[in-house]
């Protein structure tokens, strides 16, 4: 597994912690059932970040509140078909205004990459074989865009009448 | 019509390309059967029973002579030199090849044509009223709101995988042509008090397994909320549909289970914060997208053409077509021709290359180059002259478009069933021909009276039956071909389910059971009373009696 931001691969420095093993310091990422279940002890850690790894399950509207405490969040995709986590970014981007890095993982594929940017996601974990010249091919195949979205805010209707005036 | 600009065709343009990459990935191996399903689905192609099905976008129905020349010559190149009309007011292929599909989709990106979302989990292909623009009866021209919704839910960025796939009607005139009731979203124009245009939004219709009519979430929705509307409703229903199972994966399920006010709750809530945002309409775009749908210049010197009423007066069999395949236009000088797609021994809905080409002919002569298709599969010239009606009325003679039965009982909405369809339980084609055959003239036909009869091959409803007035459903036993029946759906106005008549009947025997329910209505009716009246009237036992009598019943 290897990860992909801002169009490089950059090296992963949050630890994933299974959900029975112990706390540990640094930058930890739990499931959303450990958040839940053992936030004032990830908390009350001496040290090291938070991220939250939400399936498309998760109820994301819960998360609202305590956003400012976490840095990272995992959309992970259990079923590629599954276009929950799509809606969900979108909402922790734009509804709840998370600052943190948005990240895409588990069985998406690369036909959903450059989607999956449009609603807000920054980086993606890959399959080790995944070349970074593919993800570069996958977010260049369709350039135009009617709707908003994270890379482009403006619909294309108010592009157009700029382009006209 | 709407031309595309330099934007429009890149983007068909890559999606093309982007469809030919992912079938060279699937056909290496790359992507899995899988992986590839909705991505084909989202092109609109299908692997169905004999051959790929490739459904190709026409959308909300408007379709150029150009356009129009280019699917005879696909359909002749790819396929086997036919295409049938859709009850989405699209046109399928039923036999191109897999890998020549890509190609296809180049042919098509040159006349501005696609397949973008005509099948998968995704917003398929708008649908409005096929008079739009032409209508006596209309309030506001529902077309440029369509193409303002084909655009933004093409490629949408979030939507792509729903929880199960997603259609929306738009509406513009008093009467419902467009069946919004039966859509996951149904728009209709109105005005307010205030005379301003907006619309009334309905939501949570759908036909299929669970036929349910859509509830009103809103009154009057200002046109230029139209796109965060939509948007908002989408959102909860991405977020808040049902994927456990795809029976129950509809919004017309999410609804029911969830109560209509709590999900406009939900709606207006996701709505307040987005409707001032920058995806919020302006006046220009509304009035850009306008200016496409602007009637053509039209002649006023063929008011009360006396040609035309000599005519009229003196070939009766000119007259009856007029009368049944005509409507009046807004224009007087000018006639709204329907091209019947239901002669008696052609599948319903299917038109060969041949008659593609003339057809094209005859738009380019008669018509501005327009065609329209309708959601009950037929065609449309919407602005003939009066005197050039005989003309006309000669020339689709001579190609078999002329059967003069539009809303008649022979203007059956069918799918292209078991003898096409992977997804079928039964035959539909046989059935119609068969319904066909009950009748021994024309005047048979006109006798019945504006009675439609909709025909699915399982229970997907392709062919609406739960809103035909007349509904015929395969059903599967054991491996043969059985109907269920229902009467009085209607997807009009007064939109309603079809009842069901009672246990089904045996392929051997359905055609039997619908002439057994034609006789009584024709006995029981009052003077010049329509079948739905009838139902209303008599209720579902005389109806039932007299099929089962007559039939052996399982």
């Amino acid at each position: 597994m290897k990860l992909i931001k801002q169009h490089k691969i950059v090296e992963d420095n949050w630890m994933r912690l299974a959900d029975d093993a112990p706390l540990a310091d640094g930058s930890i990422i739990v499931s959303y059932g450990r958040w839940q279940q053992d936030k004032d002890q990830i908390l009350g850690r001496s040290n090291g970040e938070v991220g939250i790894a939400l399936c498309a399950e998760d109820d994301v509207t819960s998360l609202a509140e305590e956003l400012d405490k976490i840095s990272l969040i995992t959309l992970h995709f259990e079923k590629f078909n599954d276009g929950r986590s799509f809606s969900q970014t979108r909402w922790l981007k734009e509804k709840f205004g998370f600052k943190g890095e948005l990240r895409a993982s588990g069985a998406y594929i690369q036909d959903q990459i450059l989607p999956l940017i449009k609603v807000g996601i920054d980086s993606f974990e890959v399959p080790d074989e995944f070349s970074l010249e593919a993800f570069q091919a996958a977010i260049r195949e369709v350039s135009v865009q009617y709707q908003t979205s994270t890379i482009e805010p403006s619909p294309l209707f108010r592009r157009r009448q700029l382009s006209v005036n | 019509m709407y031309q595309y600009d330099a934007f429009d065709q890149t983007l068909i343009e890559e999606r093309a390309a982007q469809f030919r990459q992912q079938t060279t990935r699937y056909l290496d191996g790359t992507l899995t059967e899988e992986q590839y399903l909705p991505l084909r689905l989202m092109n609109g192609l299908y692997i169905q029973l004999h051959a790929p099905m490739l459904r190709i976008a026409i959308p909300y129905g408007q379709l150029n002579s150009v356009q129009l020349r280019k699917l005879a010559e696909i359909s002749e190149k790819y396929d086997k030199g036919f295409g049938h009309f859709t009850t989405r007011q699209n046109l399928q292929l039923n036999w191109p090849e897999l890998e020549q599909v890509p190609d296809i989709l180049d042919e098509l990106a040159s006349v501005q044509m696609h397949a973008i979302q005509t099948s998968g989990n995704c917003i398929r292909n708008v649908t409005t009223d096929h008079l739009a623009g032409v209508a006596q009866d209309e309030i506001e021209d529902p077309r440029p709101y369509c193409e303002i919704i084909r655009q933004w839910s093409t490629l949408h960025p979030e939507f792509a995988f729903l929880p199960r796939k997603f259609k929306i009607a738009v509406n513009g005139a008093e009467q419902d042509r467009a069946a919004i009731q039966v859509h996951d979203i149904g728009l209709q124009i109105v005005k307010n008090e205030n005379g301003e245009v907006g619309f009334s939004v309905l939501v949570g219709g759908g036909l299929g397994r669970t036929p349910i009519l859509g509830k009103q979430i809103r009154g009057f929705l200002p046109k230029e909320d139209l796109l965060t509307y939509l948007e908002a409703i989408l959102r909860i229903y991405n977020l808040h549909g049902r994927r456990d199972n795809k029976y129950k994966a509809r919004i017309k399920i999410l609804v029911k289970e969830m109560g209509i006010d709590t999900f406009r709750d939900l709606v207006e809530q996701e709505w307040n914060r987005i409707k001032d945002s920058s995806l919020k309409l302006t006046a220009e775009e509304i009035q850009r997208m306008q200016s496409y749908f602007v009637s053509r210049t039209l002649d006023d010197s063929a008011i009360n053409d006396e040609q035309f009423q000599r005519q009229y007066r003196s070939n009766s069999e000119f007259a009856i077509w007029v009368d049944k395949n005509l409507v009046e236009h807004k224009n007087p000088s000018y006639k709204i021709v329907y091209l019947s797609l239901k002669a008696p021994d052609v599948p319903p809905g299917d038109v060969t290359s041949e008659q593609m080409r003339q057809i094209a002919e005859l738009a380019d002569q008669f018509n501005g180059g327009h065609i329209r298709s309708t959601h009950r599969q037929d065609l449309v010239f919407s602005d003939v002259k009066l005197s050039d009606c005989f003309e006309l009325w000669q020339a689709l003679k001579e190609i078999n478009l002329a059967t003069p039965n539009i809303g008649q009982v022979t203007d059956m909405i069918c799918c292209p069933g078991l003898d096409y369809c992977a997804l079928a339980n039964a035959t539909s084609i046989p059935i119609a021909k068969e319904i066909n055959l009950l009748f021994d003239s024309i005047d048979d036909v006109h006798d019945l009276n504006n009675l439609t009869i909709n025909i699915s091959g399982c229970m997907n409803a392709c062919g609406h039956h739960d809103v035909g007035h007349i509904g015929i459903l395969g059903v599967d036993k054991k491996g043969e071909e059985w109907y269920q029946i229902t009467l009085g759906g209607s997807a009009s106005n007064d939109a309603s389910l079809g009842t069901r008549l009672g246990p089904s009947f045996h392929r051997r025997d359905v055609v039997n059971a619908i002439d057994s329910i034609l006789n009584v209505y024709v006995e029981e009716r009052l003077a010049e009373e329509p079948f739905l009246d009838t139902f209303r009237r008599i209720g579902l036992e005389p109806f039932k009696k007299r099929a089962y009598e007559v039939n052996q019943a399982a």
